[in-house]
């Protein structure tokens, strides 16, 4: 078999489509063929990698979004439908309202971050806004990222989602299980973005495009956050028109 | 396919609002998933067209050639593809190769399933996926 042949076959190989002759044959070649081996690898190593890769979960206020598309569609109100069940009447909102003040605030920390490390403002000239004991990274046990702008910003984030995890974490069960579940794959997904963004900063902080999706993941996250509690507080409220305005993607 | 979360959650939702229009049509000559698929990737290609005719830029099509890939002596791709450079990549690849890929790699169709929901030969998606694979294979490289 010649290498042009294995680069024909070169799919069926690592897919184990081939016939037991066929693959024998390449098998042979690849034993004493350096160059054939290495694509053989290479294009396993891409496969495998796709197929790991995890799902891009739509936020759970989108599939509201779409049911509303399709009811306008339908030139019928959507809340007439049985699917926006989802926002039945719920108990009073005291403890949501003190959520709001709270996204108000996320969304200022997080404005703050944001123009904290654009090309051209003053290095370290911001003082740390977060609040008393939220000095962490936003997951885990992860060393900070300390004595730059990125962990200065990182301090900021993880304070803010600390608190809207907390009221998630609150009133979470006002959700139902399956927007929940939605809620919480999103979370991980996110999680997960972080965690890979953040390790390729701890190689090399001056990456740009490291410090960009490590800031989109973490603004991610809040924005998951403050969607999903708005969404919670909403569907207490019964509030039709904002839980319209939230499905429709405005800030109520 | 369309290399941003909110042009994905628009084009999911003009995907439903367009199997909502046609579900009358759906005559059971495939699963419904697999026209669901199709409604939903000739919707991408589509919107992905109009976008660069928009950006001025040449459109990529099925029959999307590659330069032949010289074997030996460059570095390998890393065993570990980290999910970012790997989905850098495929945002690279011309849009038909990548809905192959997609479909057979990522989401796990057979070629003959991917024939029918992009409207080609069996012939054709195991081309595109070859030709996908070779060209992540170099972008991924350069990557080490």
């Amino acid at each position: 078999m010649t290498c042009d042949r294995i680069d024909a076959l070169i799919d069926d190989y690592v897919d184990g489509a081939l016939d037991a002759s066929t693959r024998q044959a390449a098998d042979a070649h690849l034993a004493t063929c350096a160059a054939c081996r290495r694509a053989v690898e290479d294009t396993r190593a891409v496969r495998d990698a796709a197929s790991a890769l995890e799902p891009h979960v739509p936020p759970p206020q989108l599939w509201a979004r779409i049911a509303a598309a399709v009811e306008a569609d339908r030139g019928r109100p959507w809340w007439q439908r049985p699917f926006i069940d989802l926002f039945g009447p719920g108990a009073g909102a005291t403890q949501l309202a003190a959520a709001a003040v709270v996204v108000a605030i996320v969304a200022g920390v997080g404005a703050m971050a944001w123009r904290d490390l654009r090309p051209g403002s003053a290095a370290g000239s911001v003082a740390t806004t977060a609040a008393p004991g939220a000095a962490g990274p936003v997951n885990g046990d992860a060393v900070p990222l300390a004595n730059t702008r990125i962990g200065q910003a990182e301090v900021e984030f993880a304070q803010a989602i600390a608190d809207l995890e907390a009221i998630r974490q609150a009133e979470g069960a006002q959700l139902d299980s399956v927007t929940a579940d939605v809620v919480q794959a999103n979370i991980e997904v996110v999680d997960e973005a972080i965690d890979q963004s953040r390790a390729a900063l701890e190689t090399d902080p001056e990456n740009e495009i490291a410090q960009e999706s490590f800031f989109e993941a973490l603004q991610s996250k809040v924005e998951l956050l403050q969607n999903a509690i708005a969404l919670i507080n909403e569907m207490r409220q019964g509030d039709q028109a904002g839980a319209a305005a939230i499905v429709s993607g405005q800030n109520p | 396919m369309a290399g941003s979360a909110q042009e994905a959650e628009d084009l999911l939702q003009d995907v439903f609002l367009q199997a909502h229009r046609k579900l009358a049509s759906f005559r059971g000559d495939s699963s419904l998933a697999t026209w669901l698929y199709r409604l939903a990737m000739n919707q991408c290609l589509d919107y992905l067209r109009t976008r660069q005719v928009r950006m001025g830029r040449a459109t990529g099509s099925l029959d999307v050639e590659t330069a032949a890939e010289p074997a030996a002596r460059q570095p390998a791709v890393p065993t570990a593809v980290s999910r970012i450079d790997l989905e850098r990549a495929i945002a690279q690849l011309p849009e038909g190769c990548r809905a192959a890929f997609l479909l057979h790699d990522v989401e796990g169709f057979e070629h003959q399933e991917i024939a029918q929901i992009l409207g080609v030969a069996i012939g054709t998606s195991k081309s595109q996926v070859h030709k996908a694979r070779t060209r992540l294979r170099e972008m991924l490289r350069a990557t080490r």
